[in-house]
């Protein structure tokens, strides 16, 4: 690399092109702090001295074979994947999992400040995606489930690991998917404890893809195509049997690389036939599983203009009721978060709320009509609520863990939920800050979000 | 998608010599990771906040790298994938403000504005590959592989992105 760019500046392209390399060049790595790196390093080699715990899904450790091609290298890891047919579906590989009846997953801590998000799924069970502890796995994303209220933690991890945070969705204790960017598709019938896996369709990709199921056996994932110059950059595909099997639906008309362009596309069903794609710039809405889509009209909130969907920032269905986050605006001028709601599988909506886009604003969708809003700045976390679809809100102050902001939610009822709170901290000026990804300790609230505890 | 560390079943390195291996990647590769980056996202706190959590994960592999590997391909990787997963956290934390760019004086941040609104008009991709073969000087098949395309997309990718910026 000559890390330089292009000395012919003849032309605007090659002026702009090397305004763009010289500003660039500016930014200057923050000094590595020797005293963090070697800290870490110490601990790790002490642990390493030492017998480590054994966990399942982390046993299963990823095998990489290094291709090295003039000065690059490509890279993949090995997996046990059939690839599908040429045909318009994709078939099951079952890995062998434990069955039901394997000796059961050891318990596991739960991380402190390494959580990256959570789901509640019913008013006992949840699911944590966290920094794995093992310190030869530190930095490492493992999922880790609760049958009693975060009492207690069993690792779930799909036998492939993802690297990059994957699509995980339950819709009971048992029956959940976890979608990694490289694919397969991972599905459980016994809540994490077994893995069976799905590959994807040739030429599809789980990068940027939505997935949305209305029943253990019915569900729907809108797929990526691997490579830019398919003639069809989306493609729906329907599940009937808990995804053993993916049936091809069609193609889904999106405006140019939606993935890349901004927020990444969201599905959400009401029921086997009807349902909505929000993607970028457009949303779509379907009454006949996805096989014709007509373009939805987002109304202007009041005494505001005609508005410019971005994209979306949440997407939820339940029944015929949809909720949808909006983010108008961009891509200079920053989102406007608004909520539209729809009462007839999102074939009409309505506006129901508008945020500040100064505020970092994070939502609870309890169901169609209850829904949840935290905002923390330097101060005080501001807590809304509405149990209407948004016609009242009503709003008050929260009181979360010192020093922390909240950075994700999910509430199983208008009372029971989970937050991630995240230390307030910047990096110092000069310093290494490797840990810096949003990632922050699980607490639990059983009023609202009034008071939260932190889950130890 | 190639996002694997070259791994070798070496014993574990000495803590002074990972330190200084990974010190030594840091200071070589900061720029090319974090130029990916901001091509990707147009956003400079954004592209050094993926930039830090790339080498963060380079970091968290350490026993299990081999240092003796070129590390970039990797990294870029790795910063693609933090790119897109970047979109995906906007979900659920929208609107966050960001600070302004600390590392430029006055002047440089309106110029940076300036060329970002110029570069706002190239898709991600069309911005990652000028900045990977026309700024970093990575040979169209060297950043095909990174950004998991054909280097005949990489090529037309350049072609669009220049076009538009003429127009700009």
């Amino acid at each position: 690399m000559n890390g330089q760019p292009t000395d012919d500046r003849g032309n605007n392209a090659d002026r702009r092109i090397g305004e763009w390399a010289d500003l660039s060049a500016m930014s200057r790595p923050p000094a590595a702090r020797p005293e963090v790196l070697r800290a870490r390093v110490e601990v790790a080699v002490a642990e390493q001295r030492q017998p480590r715990r054994s966990v399942p899904g982390l046993a299963m450790a990823l095998v990489v074979v290094v291709v090295v091609a003039g000065v690059g290298f490509a890279v993949s890891r090995q997996r046990s994947v059939v690839e599908p047919s040429a045909s318009a579906s994709a078939a099951a590989s079952e890995s062998e999992p434990p069955g039901p009846s394997a000796s059961p997953s050891p318990q596991v801590t739960l991380p402190g400040d390494d959580v990256l998000d959570i789901g509640r799924i019913d008013a006992r069970s949840g699911w944590a995606y966290v920094l794995s502890p093992e310190s030869s796995k530190l930095g490492v994303p493992i999922l880790l489930m609760t049958d009693d209220v975060g009492a207690t933690w069993r690792d779930a991890t799909p036998p492939q690991q993802a690297d990059f945070q994957p699509i995980i969705e339950f819709v009971d204790a048992d029956h959940g998917w976890v979608l990694d960017a490289d694919g397969p598709l991972w599905r459980t019938t016994d809540g994490g404890r077994s893995w069976q896996e799905t590959a994807l369709p040739t030429g599809r990709t789980g990068s940027s893809a939505a997935m949305s199921f209305v029943s253990a056996s019915t569900g729907y994932l809108l797929l990526s195509a691997n490579s830019d110059k398919d003639p069809e950059p989306w493609v729906l595909y329907r599940t009937e049997d808990g995804g053993a099997s993916l049936q091809r639906v069609g193609a889904v008309t999106l405006p140019d690389e939606p993935a890349l362009s901004g927020p990444l596309p969201m599905v959400a069903f009401s029921d086997p036939s009807s349902g909505v794609v929000a993607g970028w710039k457009v949303v779509l809405q379907t009454d006949d599983g996805g096989a014709h889509w007509s373009t939805v009209s987002l109304p202007a909130t009041k005494g505001s203009a005609a508005p410019r969907y971005a994209g979306v920032s949440l997407l939820r269905a339940f029944g015929p009721q949809l909720v949808l986050l909006a983010l108008i605006g961009g891509p200079t001028t920053p989102y406007e978060p608004t909520a539209y709601v729809s009462a007839d599988a999102g074939r009409t909506w309505r506006p129901a709320y508008a945020w500040s886009a100064e505020s970092a604003t994070v939502w609870a969708i309890v169901d169609g009509q209850t829904w949840l809003d935290f905002t923390t700045a330097a101060g005080p976390m501001y807590m809304e609520a509405t149990s209407d679809a948004g016609d009242k809100w009503t709003t008050s102050t929260g009181a979360g863990p010192a020093d922390r902001h909240i950075m994700a939610v999910s509430f199983v009822s208008s009372t029971d939920g989970w937050a991630i709170f995240q230390v307030d901290s910047t990096c110092p000026a000069g310093a290494f800050c490797a840990m810096q990804l949003p990632a922050g300790q699980l607490a639990e609230t059983h009023d609202g979000g009034v008071t939260w505890q932190l889950v130890p | 998608m190639p996002i694997g560390v070259p791994a070798v079943p070496a014993s574990v390195a000495s803590t002074e010599t990972l330190k200084r291996d990974f010190e030594g990647v840091y200071a070589e590769c900061w720029t090319p990771v974090f130029r990916l980056a901001l091509a990707w996202t147009n956003d400079w706190p954004a592209a050094e906040e993926i930039a830090q959590e790339s080498f963060a994960r380079l970091w968290a592999r350490r026993d299990s790298v081999d240092w003796s590997e070129p590390m970039l391909p990797w990294l870029l990787t790795t910063a693609r994938h933090l790119a897109t997963d970047r979109f995906r956290r906007l979900r659920r934390l929208i609107g966050q403000s960001r600070a302004i760019e600390a590392a430029l004086d006055l002047d440089q941040h309106a110029r940076w504005l300036d060329v970002r609104a110029a570069f706002a008009r190239l898709s991600p991709l069309e911005r990652a590959a000028l900045a990977l073969t026309a700024v970093s000087g990575l040979a169209s098949e060297e950043a095909a592989t990174t950004l998991g395309i054909t280097s005949a997309a990489v090529r037309s990718a350049v072609f669009r992105a220049r076009r538009k910026l003429e127009e700009a």
